[in-house]
């Protein structure tokens, strides 16, 4: 795995590299001075880093398996906010090295070519603030979704068609192909995510068999395969959701599967917090869903000869723990098993009589800890602290492999926690929500 | 850490590119 990680990066740093190595070899205009070839370069260097988005974002599974989705969506974010500082640079460097170039601002004197760098200039700012700002924006996520799509093909169509218009570096044949190709990679990639991807969910539908109201504000969605045989899937994984739209009206949610691996009825466990999940108290048994499944690298099955797994979840992050531990349970797994679950009160602690159970089936220590214990409460309270870890860990706790999932803050101080107690950085494994 | 090791990789890209295009502007200009 470790292997085909670097074999990936490896790709990646091609990709984005290869088009501004381009740029040395073979016929090239002559130089016209450091700022205005440094601009250059980087509007080059931007626009393949926003083309080679295309294909970070299409989610090929192979390669994404060694990462997981979740930590390509993140890097998507941050190689973002770097493509547009190139961005930014570009105009910068280039009126500075020729500040006469100004005047052709002025609408009358703009040539096509330059309103296209403008409009992708604006669509990649549009892009940006749209994305790190969405909740304070109050745009709501399908809203995004397609706004972010839209504004991602305009800035790169229109930053395609201003190397045209200009024409540096582009007009020799074989250069002109290498663009054309990655031109048509970004297409392909699209078409992939947006028809291929849709079509295939299209034909393996899913009805929805069951809706079971939870503690703590979630509801377990269950769901069956509608005339195929579902798929198999990792226990831990997730998946894109589409309920009450066509998989191609880019409606979609991420969620982690809480079924047991080992069934074939898939089921989801939601908790109510925003636009489309507070309507999932309205759906009904026999309604079509759609998914594109499975995904992330976030399970028990990428190490399954651990001597025993060590499980931290927070909030609604116990939904990809408890299809791990059904799925352990399913396989009469005897390893042992501890599980850290902080919730806010007894009342409202998802799966907890479920949880209790599993403690009767597995070699399972279930540790629930209250962030508002009621009165009377003997069990542990508060944060997840490294003195709370500590006091659970195993003596044998370099040869249990770590997972831990809930809101980012918890999971990088329980991940600091854990090293820190001695767990192998390698040992130990994220999964991100809501990353938007 | 696989969050530091994305941001890392996203910004050491990014140093990358950003060397390569001083590289290309300083040599097209010697």
């Amino acid at each position: 795995m470790y292997l085909q990680g670097f074999f990936w990066i490896a790709v990646y740093l091609t990709l984005v590299l290869t088009p501004l190595f381009a740029l040395f070899v073979g016929p090239t205009p002559a130089g016209e001075g450091f700022l205005w070839d440094f601009s250059l370069a980087l509007g080059f260097a931007s626009l393949t880093m926003m083309a080679v988005m295309f294909l970070l974002t299409a989610r090929f599974r192979s390669a994404t398996a060694p990462f997981g989705i979740d930590i390509i969506y993140y890097f998507h974010r941050q190689s973002s906010v770097v493509a547009l500082l190139f961005v930014i640079a570009h105009p910068v460097l280039l009126f500075t090295a020729a500040p006469d170039m100004l005047l052709m601002l002025w609408p009358p004197y703009t040539p096509w070519h330059l309103a296209a760098g403008i409009g992708s200039f604006l669509a990649m700012i549009a892009l940006m603030v749209t994305s790190l700002r969405r909740k304070q924006l109050g745009i709501e996520y399908d809203n995004w979704r397609l706004g972010h799509v839209l504004l991602a093909v305009i800035a790169v169509v229109l930053g395609a068609a201003h190397i045209v218009g200009v024409g540096h570096y582009v007009d020799v044949g074989w250069k002109g192909v290498l663009w054309g190709l990655i031109g048509a990679s970004c297409i392909a990639a699209f078409a992939y995510v947006r028809l291929y991807s849709p079509a295939r969910q299209l034909r393996h539908p899913y009805r929805v068999k069951e809706l079971i109201e939870e503690r703590g504000d979630a509801w377990t969605v269950v769901l069956s395969p509608e005339g195929h045989d579902g798929f198999k899937f990792e226990a831990g994984q997730f998946a894109w959701l589409t309920l009450w739209s066509s998989p191609y009206a880019l409606k979609e949610h991420p969620f982690s599967f809480s079924s047991s691996a080992e069934r074939k009825d898939l089921s989801f466990t939601i908790k109510t917090l925003g636009d489309f999940t507070n309507r999932i108290p309205e759906v009904r048994p026999g309604e079509l869903a759609y998914l594109d499944a499975p995904y992330g690298a976030f399970s028990i099955d990428r190490h399954p000869k651990a001597k025993g797994y060590f499980f931290v979840a927070g909030g609604i992050g116990i939904a990809p723990v408890m299809s791990m531990l059904r799925t352990l349970a399913d396989r009469g797994d005897t390893r042992p098993l501890h599980l850290i679950f902080g919730y806010s009160s007894w009342d409202r602690f998802t799966f907890r009589e479920e949880l209790e159970e599993l403690t009767q089936k597995l070699n399972l220590v279930f540790v629930p800890v209250l962030g508002e214990p009621h009165e009377g409460w003997k069990g542990e309270t508060g944060m997840l602290t490294p003195e709370l870890l500590e006091r659970y860990l195993p003596e044998e706790r370099t040869e249990r492999v770590c997972f831990i999932c809930g809101p980012v803050p918890m999971i990088e101080s329980v991940e600091r926690s854990l090293s820190a107690a001695g767990v192998s950085l390698s040992h130990i494994h994220s999964e991100l929500f809501d990353l938007v | 850490m696989r969050l530091k090791i994305a941001t890392l990789l996203a910004w050491f890209t990014g140093l990358l590119i950003l060397a390569a295009s001083v590289f290309f502007a300083v040599v097209h200009n010697a």
